[in-house]
């Protein structure tokens, strides 16, 4: 539909919201209503843009999801198929085509928002199964800033219909959405996808996207879409500055770069679209270069695949032990630590394996996924064996990502990279089959080759297939080492693939592993290897790499190497008077390392227990104290509170070394409840109640009020915490605490948040009202 | 449209920390400085405003309609109405989230310098209506938010439609009228010709006394 030869362009329509506006319909009023009442109106804007040359117009359906409509006693299914109705009658009898309309839901997607990705799909599918229904002949998703809702709408489009889909997303000047994509991230993952044609609408005039439609071009081959507003609004009146004739002008520039999809946003009438057209007739469309880039991205940053990029390794329990506890524990802040560390070390990309015996392996990979999207910017690589958890990886994931990994065995290429190709990833293929991991280099190259052949017989780009060679331990089979090197210099060579390679199994069992890891990790960049997994908060190995991408040309004048180096001027250690200090005074002061470091030496002469109860609860004691006084503040609270966490840390390792039981005061669940997102005050909580010893169940945030009573069902906690800072959530507390009471489970319950009084909290039918972090802890002292 | 980041008060930061008046410790003085400058360098702050003419509740041309004595109250004399939003913008919400994993303390002073820049912006901003109104001869009164007095949160929501705010600015509403992202402010300013001599009701007239977060950072909605 997006190519047709015979003619260079395909001009979209203009606004509908202006026109309708204009005709008199009130703002703030749901333009997709019209279709009931005023259809006729509806249809003669349609008509009109037909009338100024548009082959392809937007059905009125923009916001005609299950949201924005509820309330207003229309369905989305209803709405959607007679506003298509509408358009394909206003079409009868010509070429032009009609699109399914689909903007933005209205509401912001997890994890910056409550909208689930699920729920964000379900509103999209009925909008497709309707649209479809009527007779849409394509799909166009519009308007978006949100690399993740993007991905709901389109998985709905083509798990509904076999329409074709066209994507625009709205781009402020600097080259980002709102919630942050950039122009680079959405081509890698949509053209993945399988959309049709991409590009920009609506933000900014014709002049001001060409920028971001350049960047556009060169990172995908798909026909390009442009459908700008008329210029920029009067901040005051909202009416926007450009004619259509000079609308027509600057849209001229996009030919140049083999634009063939044209029209307009807002402020933008049939007047500019046949002023576009016309401008367009003598415009012969610019030779389209091939895209430049190739790479993989999370939603706000592409990582181009040329020179050497660091995969962060730490996010895999195998050989763990803090980690496998985190994921038994759901400890999320503790993964998320591990992510931002190796971001802050210099990742480029993240391994993200959560597989352990007695997890759920799917759930838990959709969840850190999720979770890991928050706060980090780096592209993922779904690390598991378990084609669902793959799966649900991918589907959470929102850019594109890798998939480490499929192998040579038949039936893990045959099960696996279908999924690979339905969420346009990259995957790694291990070079081994059913026969194991082959002695010779020119084995595992023919492997190599099976993989690659495999997965172009599935449709996944040649650049989207890495090799991993796989590293086999040293002083286990020596002669390994060199077929491994030569297999990657094979696969670089003759296959012109990218290496992947986890490399520090090479030094497993021999003294003073990182010597050996680092040669070998040299070595294996000379021979191609470009993606190593590796540790990236050591150092030694983040220096090898910076020192050999000058080596290789990479680094062009050593720009990075002199920032890394050039600053590195002998530590000094900080000064401490560590003589006068003892573990009290380190947790008063909020000093972290040094609890710790007092800790270990107290162990030495003490038991755990002794240390618990007889120096860090006393000195949380007297901190909360002070702060009662107002002493100290909030802020000092929680590093006090963290510094004894560092103590506690030690003290459970001790613990865990020689199996003893642990020091667990008892059990509490904490939640921050359904439809609130300020779990601050709820995380201070957390940290307070953890440093008294008590083994803390954090469900998070905007939990599902029968999440929590699950929750309390299973785990049967002495005392809840629930938090709540908004007037219009404590609602959902109250909801949230009969249910609890509901389960059966005998348990008290503990509120607090900044709407909530002791009168309230009483009210709604909690057992006590926390005014503070530090009452909290008192309460817990007496339930418990 | 864009803004920038004048100021952050610093005062009215260590009030939402619970250390109000000048007797804040010196770590505590440093932190908050410390979170004032990272604001400096995340916080893009975004604005959109509207002029509408009045006509009692009614805003002509629109579907909005005014709700509550208090808002009437505020807006008496007003012909016209200034509809206003204004975000910090999901860069300050990321760090925000950042802190709260790998620094919970600064998250806490950062989330209180966040809610004292937010409304730095909108005072600079309402300060520019005011100047460029009183050219017209036209005065401008104070910020008037939904949630404020008997106005109802649930106007918030029309507000945002009003302003097309979440195309325009990336400012969108949870179903349970909350803003995203958090450190965002709507509110109505009422266009007058003369200044009114409204008496100050002060807070302890109010429907919300009890659990005012405004009151509880040491400020007050009532101009």
């Amino acid at each position: 539909m997006f190519t047709d030869r015979k003619k260079p362009y395909l001009y979209l329509d203009g606004a509908m919201g202006t026109q309708l506006l204009e005709a008199g319909m009130p703002l703030g009023q749901r333009p997709e209503l019209l279709c009931f009442t005023q259809p006729e109106l509806v249809a003669s804007v349609h008509r009109r843009y037909i009338d100024a040359g548009s082959d392809i117009i937007y059905a009125n359906t923009f916001c005609a999801n299950g949201h924005k409509l509820s309330g207003t006693g229309h369905t989305a299914a209803e709405t959607v198929a007679l506003a298509v109705r509408t358009a394909k009658e206003a079409a009868a009898g010509t070429h032009v085509k009609v699109a399914l309309d689909i903007g933005p839901i209205g509401q912001l997607l997890e994890p910056l928002g409550t909208l689930g990705f699920q729920q964000a799909y379900e509103i999209f599918s009925e909008m497709v199964i309707a649209g479809a229904g009527a007779g849409a002949d394509l799909i166009a998703i519009e308007t978006m800033t949100d690399l993740g809702e993007v991905r709901a709408a389109v998985l709905a489009a083509k798990e509904h219909s076999n329409l074709p889909i066209l994507v625009t997303m709205t781009f402020e000047a600097g080259g980002r959405t709102f919630t942050g994509t950039t122009a680079a991230a959405m081509a890698l993952t949509l053209e993945g996808l399988g959309v049709d044609a991409l590009g920009v609408n609506c933000s900014l005039g014709p002049a001001d996207l060409l920028p971001i439609v350049t960047e556009l071009a060169s990172w995908t081959d798909l026909p390009l879409v442009v459908k700008p507003n008329a210029g920029l609004p009067d901040p005051l009146t909202g009416c926007y500055d450009l004619k259509a004739a000079d609308f027509a002008a600057q849209m001229e520039a996009f030919a140049g770069l083999g634009v063939t999809i044209m029209g307009g946003c807002c402020g933008t009438s049939p007047d500019y679209i046949a002023a576009l057209k016309e401008r367009m007739e003598s415009v012969i469309p610019g030779r389209r270069e091939k895209k430049r880039f190739h790479g993989v991205c999370c939603a706000g940053r592409a990582v181009e695949l040329s020179g050497i990029r660091v995969i962060g390794e730490r996010i895999n329990p195998t050989g763990k032990k803090r980690f496998q506890q985190a994921l038994r524990d759901r400890d999320l802040n503790y993964i998320l630590t591990q992510a931002m560390e190796q971001e802050e070390a210099g990742a480029h990309i993240l391994d993200v394996n959560v597989g352990l015996p007695g997890i759920d392996e799917v759930a838990m990979m959709e969840e850190v996924v999720g979770a890991i999207q928050s706060i980090v910017s780096l592209p993922l690589q779904i690390d598991s064996s378990n084609p669902a958890a793959i799966e649900a990886g991918l589907r959470r994931c929102h850019g594109k990502a890798i998939v480490n990994s499929v192998n040579g065995k038949q039936e893990v290429l045959d099960t696996v990279l279908p999924i690979v190709k339905k969420y346009g990833a990259a995957v790694v293929g291990l070079t081994m089959d059913e026969t194991g991991i082959p002695q010779t280099a020119d084995q595992r190259f023919a492997i190599a080759q099976r993989i690659l052949q495999a997965a172009l017989a599935h449709g996944i780009p040649r650049e989207d297939v890495y090799i991993d060679c796989l590293t086999l331990t040293v002083s286990a089979q020596q002669d390994q080492a060199v077929e491994t090197l030569k297999a990657v210099g094979m696969v670089k060579e003759q296959l012109g693939l990218h290496n992947v390679l986890g490399v520090s199994n090479i030094s497993f069992g021999l003294p003073d592993r990182l010597r050996i890891t680092e040669n070998f990790l040299v070595q294996a960049m000379h021979r191609g290897l470009d993606l190593p997994i590796v540790n990236p908060n050591q150092r030694q190995i983040m220096d090898a790499i910076a020192s050999f991408r000058v080596l290789s040309g990479e680094d062009r004048d050593a720009e990075e190497y002199v920032r890394r180096f050039a600053q590195t001027a002998p530590s000094v250690p900080a000064v401490r008077q560590t003589s006068a200090m003892d573990l009290p005074t380190a947790v008063m002061k909020g000093l972290r390392e040094e609890c710790a470091r007092q800790t270990a030496q107290l162990l030495e002469r003490m038991d755990e227990l002794e240390i618990v109860n007889g120096l860090l609860i006393p000195a949380l004691d007297q901190v909360g104290l002070r702060y009662e006084k107002q002493e100290i503040y909030l802020p000092q609270l929680i590093n006090s509170a963290n510094a004894a966490c560092a103590a506690f840390d030690v003290i459970k390792q001790s613990i865990a070394r020689r199996g003893g039981a642990s020091v667990s005061r008892g059990k509490i669940l904490l939640a921050t409840v359904e439809g609130d997102i300020h779990d601050i005050g709820k995380n201070i909580v957390k940290v307070i109640l953890e440093n008294y010893g008590y083994q803390v169940i954090d469900l998070g945030r905007d939990v599902a009020v029968d999440r929590v009573a699950r929750a309390v069902a299973e785990e049967k906690p002495p005392l809840v915490g629930l938090s709540a800072l908004m007037t219009t959530t404590v609602e959902s507390m109250a909801k949230t605490i009969r249910a609890i009471r509901a389960t059966g489970h005998d348990c008290k319950i503990m509120v607090g948040g900044a709407v909530l009084t002791a009168d309230y909290a009483r009210q709604i039918g909690a057992d006590f009202y926390a005014k503070d972090a530090r009452e909290s802890a008192e309460i817990a002292k007496r339930v418990i | 449209m864009e803004r920038r980041l004048t100021a952050i008060d610093r005062a009215e930061a260590l009030g939402y920390l619970g250390c109000p008046g000048g007797d804040a410790p010196e770590e505590l003085r440093a932190q908050v400085e410390a979170a004032c400058d990272l604001l400096f360098r995340t916080a893009r702050p975004r604005a959109l405003v509207r002029i509408f003419e009045r006509n009692d509740r009614a805003l002509p041309g629109t579907a909005f309609r005014l709700e509550g004595e208090d808002i009437m109250a505020h807006l008496s004399g007003c012909h016209r109405v200034v509809v206003m939003a204004a975000t910090l913008g999901r860069e300050t919400e990321e760090l925000l989230l950042r802190f709260q994993v790998k620094d919970l303390a600064m998250a806490v002073v950062l989330d209180a310098c966040a809610s004292a820049a937010i409304e730095s912006v909108c005072n600079d901003l309402e300060e520019e209506l005011r100047l460029g109104l009183a050219e017209e001869g036209l005065c401008l009164t104070g910020r008037y938010s939904p949630g404020y007095g008997d106005f109802p949160l649930s106007a918030q929501s029309m507000l945002c439609d009003l302003l097309d705010s979440q195309r325009r600015m990336g400012l969108t509403l949870t179903p349970s009228g909350l803003m995203l992202p958090r450190k965002s402010v709507t509110a109505l300013l009422g266009v007058s010709h003369t200044l009114s001599s409204r008496t100050r009701r002060g807070c302890t007239g109010c429907p919300g006394y009890d659990t005012c977060i405004i009151r509880k950072g040491g400020r007050s909605c009532v101009y």
